[in-house]
């Protein structure tokens, strides 16, 4: 609803704009005087809209709740997204490296479904965001 | 007209506290103190779900416990959040994970599992989870994948097996984990600071995991703050840490399985019902003012006291009995002068 209204204050505001417009360029054909005013009318409200939208803009984002943790608990990203990319004969390496070593604690069922998921992920599949909260 | 919401974006739900396992550390409030029976069902839950998204900025859900695998409508209620638009995360010890559980939990669009993996062999899994379910675990982590649900593994450090942390990221990223949670031990009674790390063993196993994640560019996140007076978690360049944010920004408060608030899942405290109070209200009580000002007297003139906070304010109430006492993890090592 808010949100709803603060949208509709700006479309007062862009309505406001072309009826100034059209106004000042009757006025300018025609020197009609009423023209003019209205025209300086509406020119004249278009801050005032632009400041209510501006405040009910700065309101919606402003903290309710005063925002007194300085970090997350948890951290919003476990990091490295920057090195997500293509797979590297380093990362090859590695992955054959890991299978050598745990494949023997995990049961032949597992390491099955796991050979067809997780043995073909590349780096670059693996998004890098983790978050949650325990 | 432009009512302010409360600035909070996730939120932990406990849906239920039963739970298949029976961890000797385990933190959950309801298992160290009297409390209420379990009574929301589906459409209470969904009623909770509405009230936050009017009164707060939900963006990420967690489903918790006890073992939220074992409450029956889990898949729904994970459903509902994502048709909500928020993203939903399962904390989960595994062991009920099989093919239709992992299949549900994709097809609900739930994004990431959170599954509790202390430990990277069957003997050491046992010993410190005091079950056999190493195997149903690992199982059920392959289910995920082959499902295509997201995860992460969770490490609970304690002195069992914090050596033993390393050798669990590697494990992690063998079973296709996008990540590793290090929480050290938090405890809540003070039957627990038995199981609490030693400053050494976690300044060791944080040391290996360290490089680990720069080898391997593995994610790992220190998720349970460690005040610097005791470690300084600064120096491990690879891992992600942060301090407690105390109930402001950045907080996830709990709901639990009777529709009470709480200000975080470690905090035993009821704030009141968010079937019955609004958000706002609940935020506005007492406990809340407390739990955020509350600072350790030898915090302080600490020159870290603005970042750290005095650690976990939670912990330090139920070890110690007050908010204002040191988190357990100072008061028990360095003790005062």
């Amino acid at each position: 609803m808010d949100w709803l209204i603060l949208w509709g204050i700006l479309a007062a505001y862009l309505v406001c704009i072309g009826f100034s417009a059209v106004y000042l360029r009757r006025f300018a054909k025609t020197r009609d005087k009423r023209a003019l005013w209205k025209g300086l009318a509406l020119l004249l409200g278009l801050p005032g809209l632009l400041a209510l939208w501006v405040a009910g803009w700065v309101l919606l984002h402003s903290e309710d709740y005063d925002p007194g943790g300085v970090m997350c608990y948890m951290p919003a990203s476990l990091g490295h997204s920057e090195q997500a990319g293509p797979e590297t004969e380093e990362d090859r390496m590695q992955r054959a490296e890991l299978q050598e070593k745990y494949s023997d604690r995990v049961s032949t069922e597992t390491f099955r479904k796991l050979s067809g998921t997780v043995f073909t992920d590349t780096p670059a599949d693996v998004k890098k965001t983790v978050s949650g909260g325990n | 007209m432009f009512r302010r919401k409360a600035d909070l974006s996730s939120f932990v739900l406990e849906l239920t506290p039963d739970c298949n396992q029976g961890c000797a550390w385990c933190y959950n409030a309801w298992r160290h103190q009297p409390y209420p029976a379990p009574s929301l069902g589906l459409a209470d839950w969904k009623k909770i779900i509405l009230k936050l998204k009017r009164q707060a900025r939900p963006r990420q859900i967690a489903l918790s416990g006890g073992e939220p695998l074992l409450w029956p409508a889990v898949f729904d209620l994970a459903a509902f959040i994502r048709e909500q638009g928020m993203s939903v995360n399962l904390l989960t010890n595994g062991a009920l994970l099989d093919a239709g559980a992992a299949g549900r939990l994709a097809a609900a669009g739930v994004s990431m599992a959170q599954v509790t993996l202390p430990a990277a062999d069957r003997a050491l899994y046992a010993r410190v989870k005091g079950s056999d379910d190493f195997d149903a675990v690992t199982a059920g982590i392959a289910e995920l994948k082959v499902s295509g649900v997201p995860f992460s593994t969770v490490f609970v450090a304690t002195r069992d097996n914090v050596s033993g942390a390393a050798e669990a990221a590697g494990f992690s990223l063998f079973l296709g984990a996008r990540g590793l949670l290090f929480n050290r031990l938090n405890p809540a009674r003070r039957e627990h600071l038995e199981f609490m790390p030693a400053p050494e063993q976690l300044e060791k196993a944080l040391s290996e995991l360290d490089a680990f994640s720069g080898k391997y560019k593995f994610p790992v996140a220190a998720s349970v703050p460690v005040p610097p007076c005791v470690l300084d978690l600064s120096r491990y360049k690879n891992i992600r840490s942060g301090s407690c944010p105390r109930g402001g920004k950045g907080s996830y408060y709990t709901v639990d399985f009777s529709g009470n608030l709480r200000v975080c899942n470690h905090s035993p405290e009821l704030l009141g019902s968010l079937l019955r109070s609004d958000l706002p209200e609940l935020l506005a009580h007492p406990y809340v003012a407390r739990f955020r000002t509350a600072l350790p007297e030898r915090c302080r003139d600490c020159a870290r006291a603005a970042d750290c906070r005095g650690g976990c304010p939670a912990a330090a109430e139920a070890v110690y009995g007050s908010l204002s006492a040191p988190d357990p993890f100072v008061g028990e090592n360095l003790p005062a002068a």
